[in-house]
């Protein structure tokens, strides 16, 4: 059962650039229930005048600590990420409504008969990382791979917690693959370029496998990934997708 | 609005019921598609919100959560199952 969601106070406990477009923000919150994995929360500004603007963001942590972790990418255009992004100091309060969603979520233990393959677009990776850091603090044996299309190098997020997966020779390691858009790492395997239909079919579980999917990202990333797993032929309607707009 | 996903729901639905309503399972009045909540279509944009089927388009339910106040109607779900 989940904990029922409710607004909470929560205060900005750190910071730090997590790409030059992203920030990774922790927040203390001392009545939070604890997460699970893949779960968001809303976060609600208000302005001097009263005007209020709320978003949802995806939990990168998961767990019963009262102390969780975000990470937000900048929405030039948008409401909220660049208050964020930009503005938001340590001890500042916000307002947050959470944990959210039951649905979007990978829990340790659940069964290990079907792999987890992860698709990522962008900062989609959030709520995936969350399940990656799950799957490791737990020892899960889950079979788990990770996809995460990205731009470049630079706008990696997470660094740090997929190279620990990747420099893990151990079978409970997760794959990490990844498809650069715009510029690769030297001595990158392939050329940049976007994911395509036939670079998907090479880097994701095969459908035999019969793996467990969760797919986030942009909403038009998550409905072409949709599309191109069903071409392939996954069971598109057991795949679990998340998507978001720019906000 | 921006297009999105039932599971931006959560946290509007969450002021008027208990359980996880993306995990709910809904049935739609204009096609009798059964599927879970957050696998609705949705048009947000942080106040307004608007769930449509994924199969036909029909509008499910709107939301408007707006402060103080918290409007949903719910035409087109024949039924709602939550897991309690």
């Amino acid at each position: 059962m989940i904990p029922h969601a409710s607004w909470h106070v929560a205060t900005v406990s750190d910071t730090r650039q997590e790409t030059p477009n992203a920030r990774r923000i922790v927040l203390e919150i001392p009545d939070w229930p604890g997460n699970e994995a893949g779960q968001h929360l809303d976060i609600r500004l208000t302005a001097e005048d009263g005007y209020q603007a709320s978003r949802s963001y995806s939990i990168a942590s998961s767990g019963d600590a009262r102390s969780i972790e975000l990470a937000v990418d900048r929405v030039p255009s948008g409401e909220v990420s660049p208050f964020l992004v930009d503005d938001l100091m340590t001890g500042d309060a916000l307002e947050v409504r959470g944990p959210l969603g039951g649905w979007f979520v990978w829990r340790p233990g659940q069964s290990s008969e079907r792999p987890v393959q992860l698709i990522a677009g962008g900062s989609g990776v959030v709520p995936l990382a969350a399940m990656v850091r799950a799957h490791r603090a737990s020892a899960d044996a889950t079979p788990f791979r990770l996809l995460y299309a990205v731009r470049s190098p630079d706008d990696v997020f997470f660094r740090e917690e997929l190279a620990r997966e990747s420099d893990d020779d151990g079978p409970g390691a997760v794959r990490v693959d990844f498809v650069f858009s715009r510029r690769t790492p030297e001595g990158f395997p392939r050329p940049a370029g976007r994911l395509t239909r036939d670079l998907l079919g090479e880097l994701v579980l095969l459908p035999e496998r019969n793996p467990r999917v969760y797919v986030c990202g942009a909403t038009p990333f998550v409905e072409q990934v949709l599309s191109w797993l069903r071409e392939l032929g996954h069971e598109v309607d057991d795949v679990r997708a998340e998507r978001f707009g720019g906000s | 609005m921006q297009k999105l996903d039932g599971n931006v729901l959560a946290g509007p639905l969450s002021q008027v019921m208990a359980g996880d309503v993306t995990s709910a399972r809904a049935r739609c009045v204009y096609c009798g598609d059964v599927a879970a909540v957050a696998r609705a279509v949705v048009y947000a944009d942080g106040v307004r919100f608007v769930a449509r089927c994924r199969r036909c388009d029909g509008v499910l339910l709107t939301v408007v959560d707006a402060g103080d106040d918290m409007r949903l109607t719910m035409t087109g779900v024949t039924s709602l199952t939550l897991p309690v």
